[in-house]
C-alpha cells in the first residue's frame, strides 16, 4: 500500500489488522504529517503498538522493516515553534521506537537476542538539503506482501541510510533506576 | 518670622542635621557594606528614606540661610522653620529605621519584606517559572550562594526563614506559585550542597524544617488564591499546589535515600546524618495534612489544609512524587487516594494484604464511573484521564520498585525502628503488595500488553505518568532532579507486572517470565538482585543489559529462574 506523498491516515488504520497478524511489515514514514497532525500522530502511534506488541509476544518468525527520518524537515511552513514542537515530537518518536528495539531484543551493536527468523529493523533517511535530491526518493506506505515495491526494496538497500541502533544509547541501562547519589552527583 | 531669626534657624538647622548626619554615618560605617547584595546598599538607602531627609536637610539649611543673607522675614523664615522642624523628624525617622534594619527581629522582617517584592518583581516576568534564571531574585539567590560558599549556617538559616516566613501573606496567586518554586528550590539546593559540597550538615538542620513548613504554607496559600473565589481564568484547583508538594516529597525521598546511601560508605559522615534528622518527619507532615482526615492527628487553626486535597487529580500527581526514591509514607498516601477519589475512607490494612485499589474498585468501578459518596463525576474523568484504575497501581507499583534501594544498606544508626530504613523484609513486601494485591492482570497475555503500553507512553494514549507529565509541565518543574515516567525504567515496570502476576497467579507468573524477552528479563533480574534480596552481589549501578552484557548474569534458563525465584521470596 504506498500513499503517496501526504498519507491518509483512514487507509493506514484500516490496514492495521493486517499488520497484526502479516509476517512481513515494511513501512515508509517520512511525510511530515506523522509529526505535526493528530490524525496521523494517533496511527503511527497505534502502529508502533502493534509491531512492538508483536515484537515482545511473538516467538515465531515476522520481519519489520521500517524507514523513518533521521530529523524532521527544516521547512514547515516557516514558524520556529511549529520547527520546535515537530523536532520534540520526532525525538520522542524515534526515542520511543529505539527503546521498542532495545527491549523486545532487536539486533543493535551490542548483539540481539530475538529468536531465529525475527527481525526488527529500523533504517533513517537524512534529508537533502531544501532544493536538492541527495536522499533516496522513497514515498510513504505500509506493505504487508512478502516482495514490497522494488523501489522500496531499492531505498531499503541505499547505504545513505542509516541503521537505528538500539544500543547507541543507554537508555535500558538501570541507572535511571537506581542509585540517588548518582543524580545528584550530575547536577553540579 | 523675622529676618533677624533666620540667622538662628540655619546655624539650628545645620546643627541638627550634622548630628544626625554623623550618627547615620557611624551607623552605616560599622554595619553596612557597600557591596553586599543582600540587602543591597539602595535596599538600606530606600528603607531608611535617607534621600528624603537628605534634601529636607539641605534645603531646611540653604532657606534660611537665604532669608538671612537677604534680610527677608515673612513666608520665607515661615517656611524654614517648617523645613527645620521636617527634616528633625526624617532625620530621626531615618535613623531608627536604620537601627531597626540593621539587627534583630526588624532587620528580618525588613529582608522578608524584601524577598516578598523581589517575588512580586519575578512573578511580573509571568510563566515558566524559573527561580534560578530570574533576575529579580539575583540578589537573594546571590546571597544564598554567598552563604553556602563561605558556611554561614546563620546566615544561610536566615535565608530560609525570610523566604518561609511570609509565606501565608502573599496576596496574588502569580506571587504564591513564585515563593512556592523558590522553597521547593532551596530544599533541594541546601540539600545538594550538604551532601555533594562542603557545606556543614547543620545548614540541614537550621534550613530544612523552615523550608518545608514554608511550602506547606505556601502551597495552601496558593490554594485559597486560585481555589474558589479566584478569576475563573486562574482556576486550578489545588492540582498546582500539589505538584509542588510532591515535588518537596520527591526531593526529601531523595535527600533520605541519598545520605543513606552516603552512610554505606562513611558511617560517621555527620553531615548525611543532619539532613536525615533534617527531614525525618517532612514527609509525614505533608501527608498528614492533604489527608482530608487523618488518623492520629489534630490540626490547629492556624494549620495550613484544614480540608487536606479535595482533587483525585491532585492526589494522584502528589501520591506518584511520593512513590518516587524508595519514600516513606505511600502506604499513608493510599489511604489519602482512597478517601479523595471514593468519598469514604478506606478501613483494611494493607499490611495484611488488604487491598485498597480493589476496595477503591468495588466503590466506583475500574473506570471510576459508579458514583459512591461523590457525585462530581470528576473520579470517572480522572481514572479515565490515566487510562483506568489497573493502570495507576501498576504505574505507581513501577514507580515505588524503580526507587527501592539497595536491601543490603543497614540502617543509620539510631533509626533502625525508622520505616524509611528499615530491613525488615515484611516491610520491603508491603512496598510491593500494597498494589500487588490489584488482581489487574488476568493472564500473561495481558500483562505483556500493559508492558508494552507502558513501556512506550504514546503521547496519544492515556496514562497516569502521561497525566503527571502534563501537571507537572504546565505547573512548572521547580526542581534539577529529572522525572521519568515507566517507559524508562522498564525494569522496574517489568518487576510490577511480575509481582502482580506472581502474586495472585503464580503459573501465569512463570509463563509470562518466560515468554519475557532477554533484554527485559536481564534488566529486571539485575534490579531484583539489587533491591529484592540480599543474596548474591548487587550489580554495578551504571551496567546496562544489552544483549552481549546480558551473558554476565548467567545461562538465560537460569536467569529466568532466578528472576522468578526473588520474587516468589518476596511475595511469600
Amino acid at each position: 500500500m504506498s500513499t503517496g506523498p501526504t498519507p491518509a491516515p483512514d487507509l493506514w488504520r484500516r490496514n492495521l489488522p493486517t499488520v497484526e497478524s502479516a509476517a512481513t511489515v515494511w513501512t515508509v514514514q517520512v511525510a511530515t504529517p506523522w509529526l505535526t497532525d493528530p490524525d496521523h500522530q494517533r496511527v503511527r502511534d497505534d502502529l508502533d503498538l502493534v509491531l512492538f506488541r508483536r515484537a515482545l509476544k511473538e516467538q515465531t518468525g515476522f520481519c519489520f522493516r521500517r524507514v523513518l527520518l533521521y530529523d524532521p524537515p527544516s521547512d514547515l511552513g516557516g514558524a520556529p515553534d511549529r520547527y520546535a514542537a515537530a523536532q520534540a515530537d520526532h525525538a520522542a518518536w524515534i526515542g520511543r521506537v529505539r527503546r521498542h528495539l532495545a527491549a523486545s531484543g532487536a539486533e543493535g551493536s551490542a548483539g540481539g537476542s530475538l529468536p531465529e527468523g525475527c527481525e526488527y529493523t529500523v533504517r533513517l533517511l537524512i534529508l537533502g538539503r531544501a532544493g536538492t535530491r541527495t536522499a533516496p526518493a522513497v514515498e510513504d506506505g505500509l506493505w504487508t506482501e512478502q516482495t514490497p515495491p522494488a523501489d522500496v526494496q531499492a531505498a531499503w538497500s541505499d547505504p545513505r541510510l542509516i541503521p537505528l541502533d538500539p544500543h547507541e544509547e543507554s537508555i535500558i541501562g538501570p541507572h535511571r533506576d537506581r542509585n540517588p547519589l548518582w543524580q545528584g552527583a550530575f547536577l553540579g | 518670622m523675622s529676618a533677624a531669626k533666620a540667622g538662628v534657624l540655619w546655624q539650628l538647622g545645620l546643627g541638627l542635621f550634622t548630628a544626625l548626619l554623623t550618627a547615620q554615618t557611624i551607623v552605616f560605617a560599622v554595619s553596612a557594606d557597600p557591596e553586599t547584595v543582600w540587602p543591597s546598599f539602595l535596599d538600606l538607602v530606600e528603607e531608611t528614606g535617607l534621600v528624603l531627609w537628605l534634601t529636607a536637610g539641605t534645603f531646611s539649611v540653604l532657606l534660611p540661610a537665604a532669608a538671612d543673607i537677604t534680610g527677608r522675614g515673612g513666608l520665607l523664615a515661615d517656611l524654614s522653620l517648617g523645613l527645620v522642624v521636617a527634616q528633625l523628624v526624617l532625620g530621626i525617622d531615618s535613623l531608627q529605621a536604620l537601627l531597626r534594619v540593621l539587627a534583630g527581629e526588624g532587620r528580618q522582617l525588613f529582608l522578608a519584606r524584601l524577598a516578598s517584592e523581589d517575588l512580586r518583581r519575578a512573578a511580573r516576568s509571568g510563566r515558566p517559572v524559573r527561580v534560578d534564571r530570574a533576575h529579580a531574585l539575583a540578589g537573594y539567590l546571590g546571597a544564598v550562594e554567598t552563604a553556602i560558599d563561605s558556611a554561614d549556617v546563620a546566615a544561610l538559616g536566615q535565608r530560609m526563614t525570610e523566604v518561609a516566613r511570609q509565606a501565608r501573606d502573599d496576596e496574588h496567586a502569580e506571587v504564591a506559585r513564585w515563593r512556592l518554586a523558590l522553597l521547593t528550590y532551596l530544599i533541594e539546593r541546601v540539600g545538594r550542597a550538604v551532601l555533594y559540597h562542603d557545606l556543614t550538615g547543620d545548614a540541614a538542620r537550621v534550613a530544612l524544617p523552615h523550608l518545608i513548613d514554608g511550602a506547606l504554607h505556601s502551597s495552601y496559600r496558593l490554594t485559597e488564591l486560585t481555589g474558589t473565589g479566584a478569576a475563573s481564568e486562574d482556576h486550578v484547583s489545588d492540582l498546582e499546589a500539589a505538584v509542588t508538594l510532591g515535588q518537596v516529597c520527591r526531593v526529601i525521598g531523595w535527600l533520605q535515600q541519598a545520605a543513606h546511601e552516603r552512610l554505606q560508605e562513611r558511617p560517621d559522615d555527620v553531615s548525611a546524618r543532619q539532613v536525615i534528622s533534617s527531614v525525618a518527619k517532612g514527609r509525614l507532615r505533608i501527608v498528614q495534612f492533604v489527608d482530608p482526615d487523618p488518623p492520629g492527628f489534630y490540626r490547629q487553626a492556624e494549620d495550613p489544609w484544614p480540608y487536606g486535597l479535595s482533587d483525585p487529580a491532585a492526589v494522584l500527581v502528589w501520591l506518584w512524587s511520593m512513590c518516587e526514591f524508595g519514600g516513606s509514607w505511600v502506604g499513608s498516601g493510599l489511604y489519602v487516594l482512597a478517601e479523595v477519589i471514593t468519598g469514604e475512607k478506606f478501613y483494611g490494612n494493607y499490611w495484611n494484604d488488604d487491598c485498597i485499589f480493589t476496595e477503591i474498585e468495588r466503590r466506583i468501578g475500574a473506570d471510576g464511573s459508579r458514583p459512591h459518596r461523590t457525585e462530581d463525576g470528576r473520579a470517572a474523568e480522572v481514572v479515565a484521564a490515566c487510562g483506568g484504575l489497573h493502570t495507576v497501581a501498576l504505574e505507581l507499583c513501577a514507580t515505588v520498585i524503580a526507587g527501592l534501594r539497595n536491601t543490603r544498606f543497614t540502617p543509620p544508626a539510631g533509626f533502625e525502628q525508622d520505616p524509611t530504613f528499615s530491613t525488615d523484609r515484611r516491610y520491603l513486601r508491603s512496598q510491593i503488595t500494597m498494589f500487588a494485591t490489584y488482581d489487574c492482570l488476568p493472564d500473561p497475555d495481558s500483562a505483556l500488553d500493559w508492558l508494552s503500553t507502558a513501556l512506550s507512553q504514546f503521547p496519544t494514549r492515556r496514562s497516569l505518568w502521561r497525566t503527571v507529565d502534563t501537571a507537572v509541565g504546565t505547573a512548572g518543574h521547580p526542581g534539577t532532579l529529572d522525572l521519568h515516567g515507566p517507559d524508562a525504567r522498564p525494569a522496574a515496570t517489568t518487576l510490577a507486572a511480575l509481582c502482580c502476576l506472581q502474586m495472585h497467579r503464580p503459573d501465569d507468573a512463570r509463563e509470562f517470565v518466560d515468554r519475557l524477552p532477554e533484554p527485559l528479563v536481564a534488566g529486571a533480574l539485575q534490579l531484583a538482585r539489587f533491591s529484592l534480596t540480599t543474596d548474591g552481589p548487587a550489580e554495578p549501578v551504571m551496567l546496562t543489559w544489552s544483549p552481549r552484557t546480558a551473558d554476565r548474569l548467567g545461562d538465560r534458563p537460569a536467569r529466568r529462574q532466578e528472576l522468578l525465584g526473588i520474587v516468589e521470596a518476596i511475595l511469600r
